[in-house]
């Protein structure tokens, strides 16, 4: 078959009795990278709720002083507090992407432009958080009783070695993350703006 | 039900069979491919409220659903069992199939199968004759970027034409 023959073969194509039922009702399945993102947003939120959760449960239970459970709860409440102003920003922004009318480039261009201010928001988001963990570690030297109190040196050198430690490798694994529940998408979108582009 | 609802099942009952053609195009498996054309409907339904009637209902459909289309991703619990070369699936319903046709059908959605999502519109396009004014209209792009697509787009289908064999 040569590439004229095709549109004969195109208009042959009558099989539309196996055509599926039509409704208007969302189906359950999840084929949108924007629905997949969004389901990922999702479980990712009620995870952190969880872990917000584990860690209250923790603090109420150990042993610690007063100072010391009271500074890490007010520690958390505060991540609570920016969890879900980033929560609240990436749920509104679900709800004004996608525009399948518009013309395909345009379309697929706004659809990348959100992609990418989302990917703003999580990185934002995520670095929001190193400020806090450094709180903890600095909480934890300070309260946490020890049979020898720790010298100057020694806190520096826990501090700046677990900073050094935890800093790439909570980028490292940022990354991964991010790439894994939300980067394959964005890439997907990527290569077809390029591809409309060439 | 409600007037615009009614309205709506009418116009899809109509176009089903190209927002089904489109399906086919671009999903090689029979469930991955139902699954698109409910996609599709139900983009068509929520972005109906938006129709103007500035353009043809079908024109404004078949850009809906190539958009749609475009960004689908296939179900990631693959039915291993089913591959892509399994066309038997495009068998004709009546009693006296046509053969011919049948294996004509098979051919052309198997070549059409190895394009990437972009080519796939064009040659779309192309098949539902199209002019370049138009599809750069639908695509959003200048016209001399379509006439280069297009090009490429039928070469690469030319190509793959002429090394399957069948």
């Amino acid at each position: 078959m040569n590439i004229d023959e095709l549109k004969n073969t195109w208009n042959q194509d009558d099989s539309y009795e196996e055509t599926p039922e039509i409704n208007t009702e969302q189906k359950n399945k999840i084929n949108l990278p924007l629905e997949k993102i969004r389901k990922n947003m999702r479980m990712e939120f009620w995870s952190t709720v969880g872990i917000f959760i584990f860690a209250f449960g923790v603090i109420a239970l150990s042993p610690g002083p007063f100072k010391f459970k009271f500074y890490i709860t007010i520690l958390i409440a505060s991540m609570i507090f920016v969890t879900f102003f980033f929560f609240s920003q990436f749920f509104k922004l679900y709800k004004n992407m996608s525009n399948p009318v518009m013309k395909t480039y345009d379309s697929l261009k706004d659809l990348l432009y959100q992609f990418q201010l989302n990917k703003q928001y999580y990185l934002s988001f995520y670095l929001s958080f190193v400020p806090f963990l450094v709180c903890e570690i600095i909480i934890v030297l300070e309260f946490i009783p020890r049979p020898v109190p720790l010298s100057n040196l020694n806190i520096a050198s826990v501090l700046i070695g677990t900073m050094v430690i935890t800093m790439p490798l909570l980028f490292v694994l940022g990354k991964w993350w991010f790439n894994k529940f939300y980067g394959k998408y964005i890439l997907q979108i990527e290569n077809l703006v390029s591809e409309l582009k060439k | 039900m409600a007037s615009t609802e009614q309205e709506f099942l009418d116009q899809i009952e109509k176009h089903k069979g190209i927002i089904f053609k489109i399906s086919k195009m671009y999903m090689d498996d029979k469930d991955d491919r139902d699954d698109l054309f409910q996609e599709i409907t139900y983009q068509v339904w929520k972005a109906y409220p938006n129709f103007r009637g500035q353009s043809e209902f079908s024109t404004w459909l078949y850009r809906v659903a190539l958009n749609t289309a475009i960004i689908f991703l296939k179900n990631e619990k693959k039915r291993s069992f089913i591959t892509s070369g399994e066309y038997e699936e495009y068998k004709i319903a009546h009693e006296e199939f046509d053969n011919e046709k049948e294996d004509k059908l098979n051919a052309m959605y198997k070549a059409i199968h190895q394009l990437n999502s972009i080519d796939k519109a064009f040659i779309f396009y192309y098949l539902e004759d199209f002019s370049g004014k138009e599809i750069a209209e639908q695509m959003g792009i200048s016209e001399g970027n379509v006439r280069v697509k297009m090009n490429r787009a039928k070469n690469k289908l030319k190509d793959i034409l002429s090394s399957n064999t069948y």
